[in-house]
């Protein structure tokens, strides 16, 4: 009787620990999911969006336009 | 307005006449710049500026639609030539303009670094300048203490935090700044007097919180439910029942859907 208890304190426990060990990442994951298909929209594609600040300020002291940025999130919708 | 505005052929031609920079906060963990909406002063989703070659932000669109970009990139073209000019002529005036500027754009956000750039250039505002600068820091002082009684957990720290909103208020002339606002702030000492046991407390800043709600928020369409709620809080406390325990997916119960 000891020894199937002792099995089952020992499945519960892997589980726990594999949870545990893979839940950060795999929310990590979701999220890069999500970034990346915010990054394929179409309508980003439809403009020429800089996403580095210091390369849109470079090119703004280049070209003397001014910079219209746009602030937005992927991990909601 | 990505799949709309931002995919018409107008706002192509618009794009076209300005350097376009996106940036998509992700909270993926250790990518680069990843707060920089937080760090630039920006509050919400999505957030739109109209920025100099320094990164500098000079001007938010009022409306969202070309019409409303063309007339944000006028203002900060404006804006840029002024601040380039001042500089050159009155330093500490060049000063005093871009915090009156920062001001209204809502883009100071440090209550420390804010007093400490207002005091260095109040020299060269007028006094209608400078009422309205300490008005403005006191509003970004009780949104700092806001954001410490929102985030603490109940115990001194978070008491402090609602203390200094009161501080706020007297600094205001015993006035709270009116505005969609003060509807976070309100609800957040209302949650404080529930958890202290004190119903004067609340009973005091429920008339306010009403009008507030009633004139910015009719348009929601719980908003005489989310009302009624409040006043059955206050009927609770009386009755010293104990608060319900706190919902940790809703802080400061708004109320999204519109009607």
């Amino acid at each position: 009787m000891i020894l199937p208890r002792a099995y089952a304190v020992s499945f519960i426990f892997t589980l726990c620990a594999t949870a545990a060990a893979q839940g950060p990442d795999s929310k990590q994951d979701e999220l890069k999911n999500k970034l990346a298909k915010k990054l394929a929209g179409t309508w980003i594609k439809n403009t020429a969006w800089q996403t580095d600040l210091a390369d849109a300020k470079a090119k703004s002291k280049a070209s003397g336009k001014l910079i219209f940025g746009y602030f937005t999130r992927s991990y909601a919708p | 307005m990505e799949n709309g505005l931002f995919s018409s052929e107008e706002f192509a031609q618009f794009a076209k006449q300005q350097t376009m920079f996106l940036h998509v906060t992700s909270r993926v963990e250790g990518r680069k710049q990843d707060s920089l909406l937080r760090e630039i002063g920006g509050r919400g989703f999505p957030t739109i500026v109209v920025m100099n070659e320094d990164g500098e932000i000079l001007a938010r669109p009022s409306q969202r639609s070309v019409v409303g970009f063309k007339a944000a990139v006028a203002k900060a073209a404006v804006a840029r030539v002024q601040m380039i000019e001042s500089k050159r002529r009155d330093p500490v005036g060049a000063s005093a303009q871009e915090f009156l500027r920062k001001l209204e754009i809502g883009t100071l956000v440090d209550p420390v670094a804010n007093r400490a750039m207002y005091l260095k250039c109040r020299g060269a505002m007028t006094q209608a300048q400078r009422d309205k600068a300490e008005k403005g820091l006191v509003s970004i002082e009780l949104q700092a203490a806001l954001s410490t009684a929102i985030s603490a957990k109940p115990g001194v720290e978070r008491d402090r935090a609602i203390l200094a909103m009161f501080a706020c208020k007297t600094k205001l002339g015993g006035k709270w700044p009116w505005n969609p606002g003060l509807n976070r702030v309100l609800l957040v000492i209302m949650g404080w007097a529930e958890e202290k046991g004190d119903p004067q407390l609340f009973e005091s800043l429920l008339p306010d919180f009403i009008r507030l709600r009633k004139e910015f928020y009719a348009r929601f369409r719980s908003n005489d439910a989310f009302i009624e709620k409040q006043k059955a809080r206050l009927a609770d406390l009386w009755q010293g029942k104990p608060p319900p325990p706190p919902n940790p997916r809703r802080r400061g119960g708004a109320q999204r859907r519109r009607k």
